[in-house]
């Protein structure tokens, strides 16, 4: 195995990326790792440096990078509310940064077969690049937001129902029959506004004009996904089990496009990694995902 | 920007390094913080890097063992690791640039490296400080709180205490539960007993005292306050010490309310501390 430090352009920035390549490359199948967003090419715990090693213990190159305004990239990101700063990666903030990716993976590697592999802000920067090239073949996003983030948001608003009742079981349900916590909670020692925020999210009312699309609800991610199952590319979508986020995916996504829909069953996977935050940035979680992502990748 | 790899003193591991601009007498290594730190800071460390060498200067900023793109495993890294990394950069900036003296510059855990490697040499010539940790362990061992609040996500419960962990570091032991080990920091950066044993054996307050360096301590806050007593001492004991604060809408080595890659109040008083002492010599 080996690392190879190199840069390239996207647009008019500089990005900054490392190409790792196996000891031995058998299958005619490289890997965009497209960087975390906000941590740029390393990702959460240092996952992405660890995945690029395991795949190339397995004989798969790739490349990881930071997009523009990022890590060693060049480029400028203004300060902003960081709910606006994921928003716009939703929205397409680093895609053309991704497609560079890509093109230079092509340049460099000449594979045959090219998946892109991201968490969070590189998931979703994924899925937006992929329907945009004719090269990627397939895409392994672990934790794509549906929503839109946006400072504007209220805290209630951010949590899902779901999320928020089994959160508020998880934490306090045992506290109940706990003299301790009661004292604690009696004194003014708990966190108040907390409990009451969750106690809020999971009892929201619902709409009562039936289903109606979320207000925030990315059109980009299901376009971008049905423009990839039109040309019959392969999805796995990966979410932790602890994520808040995979409350947002199954209800407003899955519930309704994916379910009882054949060209989603045929063509996309999801996997729940039990016990996972949103992040993965436990090993064992990294571990699990991969176990999930490799057979995927090798049937593309 | 120029990315490579270079050696350690007497070991094959790779460390990855990117050098800003070319010859000059003004040499800067930039030292990140402690996991976690390390990654929301590597995007501000760039930043300030083009900035210094827009100036004129040379600048490499690296990642540790075990760190980044280096080669190694988080666990391969120690507060000594860390050091001996930081003198294996100091040999690569001088040769890459020309200069006899250089300056260090280092967040938090690597501002606690940065004055530890400063002792007794002369070729180091300014130190900046950002909020250092002056007891990495009392800091650590608070860190450790996270790992507890990962037990009750996943287990409704505390399963392994802060001392069973540190105990089962030491020992080598793994803090098993339901197939996780528990010993870990910073939501997920593995512990070693290197590390531990390392972090226990510092406190900077007592070990600040070879160091020669013209130094800025800097304190970091979201508020006007004081600046802690811990801080102040240190700039006290040091030789030729000072100390700032800087006020930044979030704290820049966290991902809090605001995404940043760089930290303008931080930034513009380092560079105007290290125009004002550029002709300064040490002990003027």
């Amino acid at each position: 195995m080996s690392a190879e430090p190199v840069t390239f352009a996207s647009g008019k920035n500089e990005l900054s990326g490392i190409v790792e390549l196996p000891a031995v490359r058998e299958p005619d199948l490289a890997i965009l790792l497209v960087h975390s967003g906000a941590r740029g090419r390393l990702g959460s715990s240092f996952q992405y440096p660890w995945f690029a090693r395991r795949f190339a213990e397995l004989g798969y190159p790739s490349l990881r990078f930071d997009p523009h305004g990022v890590g060693e990239s060049s480029g400028h990101i203004d300060i902003m509310p960081m709910r606006d700063f994921y928003g716009s990666i939703s929205v397409g903030r680093f895609v053309a940064d991704t497609l560079a990716g890509v093109e230079e993976l092509r340049r460099r590697l000449r594979p045959k077969r090219i998946v892109l592999f991201g968490t969070c802000g590189g998931a979703i920067s994924s899925l937006l690049a992929a329907p945009r090239s004719p090269h990627v073949d397939g895409l392994v996003l672990l934790s794509p937001p549906v929503l839109i983030d946006s400072a504007q948001q209220s805290p209630l608003e951010r949590i899902p129902a779901e999320y928020a009742r089994r959160y508020l079981f998880a934490l306090y349900a045992k506290k109940l029959l706990s003299p301790t916590a009661w004292r604690r909670f009696l004194t003014g020692k708990s966190d108040l506004g907390a409990i009451s925020t969750y106690a809020r999210a999971a009892f929201k009312r619902k709409s009562s004009n039936g289903r109606k699309k979320h207000p925030r609800f990315n059109d980009h991610f299901l376009e971008a996904v049905e423009a990839m199952l039109a040309r019959q590319s392969r999805l796995l979508f990966v979410f932790g089990e602890g994520d808040a986020l995979r409350w947002d995916f199954q209800k407003e996504f899955y519930d309704v496009y994916w379910k009882n829909n054949p060209d989603y069953e045929r063509l996309c996977q999801v996997h729940y990694v039990p016990g996972c935050n949103h992040l993965f940035t436990l090993r064992e979680w990294q571990q699990q995902a991969l176990d999930v992502a490799l057979p995927f990748i090798r049937s593309i | 920007m120029n990315p490579f790899f270079f050696s350690r003193a007497q070991d094959s591991r790779r460390l990855y390094g990117a050098s800003f601009g070319g010859k000059s007498k003004r040499a800067y290594l930039l030292c990140g913080g402690f996991a976690g730190e390390f990654e929301v800071f590597r995007s501000h460390l760039s930043h300030l890097a083009r900035r210094l060498a827009a100036s004129g200067a040379a600048v490499l900023r690296f990642d540790y063992l075990g760190y980044g793109d280096s080669d190694g495993e988080f666990v391969d890294a120690s507060i000594d690791t860390m050091c001996e990394d930081t003198l294996a950069a100091i040999d690569v900036l001088k040769a890459k640039s020309g200069a006899r003296r250089v300056g260090i510059l280092g967040l938090r855990l690597g501002a606690t490296v940065a004055t530890l490697v400063a002792q007794g040499r002369d070729d180091i010539d300014r130190l900046v400080l950002w909020e250092p940790i002056v007891k990495p362990w009392d800091d650590l061992y608070a860190e450790l709180r996270q790992t507890l609040s990962l037990q009750t996500v996943l287990f409704r419960d505390i399963r392994v205490t802060r001392e069973q962990i540190v105990e089962n570091v030491l020992a080598g032991r793994p803090s098993r539960v339901d197939g996780y080990d528990l010993n870990v920091i910073d939501d997920g950066f593995p512990l070693s007993a290197a590390f531990v044993e390392s972090a226990k054996r510092v406190d900077l307050l007592e070990r600040c005292g070879g160091v020669n360096a013209r130094t800025l301590v800097m304190h970091v806050r979201k508020r006007p306050g004081p600046v802690p007593k811990a801080l102040q001492q240190l700039a006290d004991r040091l030789a030729n010490g000072e100390v700032t604060v800087a006020i930044e809408p979030s704290l820049p080595w966290r991902h809090e309310d605001f995404y940043m890659t760089h930290s303008p109040k931080v930034f513009d008083a380092t560079l105007a501390w290290l125009d004002e002492t550029a002709e300064m010599r040490i002990g003027a």
